[in-house]
């Protein structure tokens, strides 16, 4: 892979996923506002094969807690955290079914939000919308999917080896 | 993550970030705009005729309204200084955009483009036409956060213009929704009644639209009711807000 490729694919995952975090959609169309950067980076990591998407995690994080409003590091930490396991289980994912890296996906949907969970009650913040949470997962699992098999059918890449 | 939440001490860090987010929000709003646009375009004309019919109708009423509001200002002043009162003018107020109306859909803020560089501070109290509409909750130098009434982390404290009775509207989580816990099932409330902020706390102002009683149940078990005020406001057809500072 080049260099320019290296650098500048996160980048524009990266910004593009801000982009469509801030696009104003309202609650009946909830469907539409999965954690755009989060997805974003999930398809990052496999398109553009990063060996280092720390600094990436690291970004997305202070970006989501700013737009969030949450204190400064919850969401960082979640996303070093699931950045750290992505890197540990990639080469099974990649070598893995499409169905088999769905399900993976999903359950890192799901440690995400748990961690921020866990540390919403750490710091006193009362907990609400535990299904909604849920919900949210399925829908970045769906979103995660959906630009996987458009950039698979565009043949730009083939992100998944063993699909 | 802890020294955050209780000083605020990464307040620098966060205006840099908001910084560079403020011509994404930009161009988001852009994109937003030109899809109620053609969204617009595409609505029928009946449409546009009886909501033209509509707004003619309001505005003859608002200008009977306005010409009855000098009057009813300077019999309100005259009653103020009866009683002693503070004023209760709108001095320093300031108006601002709403420029992103969701950031997650399960969590009620919305962004406005206002910030510290325009003198805004936290827990300003914002308007909209129909009453309150929330707090500023979070102040970065050309954007704020607004918290929202019916977000589950937001409570006002509110009285019933009707009996004057005091509590506190905890957001419900729901659009549109408030919830008055703690009220006494023998407490002195019908449906429709309205309640409006009783400035307690110093934070909002009182005497400003909140709610009126929409929903009503007697706990048979406990000694409690559960109350649900509605808010008037639309979410999705406000795009400015005033921003008031506290008492």
């Amino acid at each position: 892979m080049k260099y320019g490729n290296y650098f500048l694919q996160p980048f524009v995952f990266f910004f593009f996923g801000i982009f469509l975090e801030l696009l104003p959609i309202g609650i009946n169309f909830a469907i539409f506002h999965p954690r755009w950067i989060i997805v974003l980076f999930l398809v990052s990591f496999f398109y553009t094969e990063q060996r280092n998407p720390y600094l990436y995690a690291f970004f997305s994080g202070l970006f989501l807690d700013v737009l969030y409003g949450s204190p400064l590091g919850q969401h960082m930490s979640a996303m070093v955290i699931l950045a750290f396991i992505l890197l540990s289980s990639s080469r099974s994912i990649l070598r893995g079914p499409l169905f088999q890296a769905l399900i993976t996906i999903f359950f890192y949907a799901i440690f995400f939000e748990v961690v921020i969970l866990l540390i919403d009650g750490f710091i006193g913040i009362s907990i609400t919308s535990i299904s909604d949470r849920i919900l949210l997962a399925i829908y970045n699992c769906f979103w995660w999917l959906s630009l996987y098999l458009v950039l698979d059918l565009l043949r730009f890449k083939k992100i998944l080896h063993g699909s | 993550m802890f020294i955050d939440e209780d000083a605020q001490l990464s307040r620098k860090v966060r205006g840099a970030v908001s910084s560079v987010l403020y011509p994404i929000y930009g161009a988001s709003m852009y994109v937003h705009n030109g899809v109620n646009q053609v969204n617009n375009y595409l609505i029928e004309r009946v449409q546009l005729a009886q909501q033209i019919e509509v707004f003619e109708h309001e505005k003859i009423l608002n200008s009977v309204r306005l010409q009855t509001l000098d009057y009813y200002r300077n019999e309100n002043q005259r009653l103020r200084e009866l009683l002693n009162l503070t004023s209760s003018s709108i001095d320093g107020y300031r108006a601002a955009k709403i420029i992103d109306s969701s950031l997650s859909p399960y969590e009620h803020r919305v962004v406005i483009n206002a910030g510290s560089m325009e003198g805004i501070e936290d827990s300003t109290m914002v308007l909209v036409r129909e009453g309150v509409l929330g707090q500023i909750m979070m102040v970065n130098p050309y954007t704020s956060q607004v918290i929202l009434l019916s977000d589950a982390d937001h409570a006002i404290p509110v009285t019933s213009t009707r009996t004057g009775l005091r509590t506190i509207a905890f957001g419900a989580g729901i659009e549109h929704e408030l919830i008055l816990p703690f009220v006494t099932r023998d407490t002195d409330i019908q449906m429709g009644d309205e309640f409006v902020t009783s400035g307690l706390g110093g934070v909002f102002r009182p005497g400003y639209f909140v709610g009126k009683a929409s929903w009503f149940e007697d706990n048979a078990s406990g000694s409690f009711s559960e109350i649900r005020l509605e808010v008037s406001y639309k979410m999705n057809e406000i795009n400015n807000v005033l921003l008031i500072q506290g008492n």
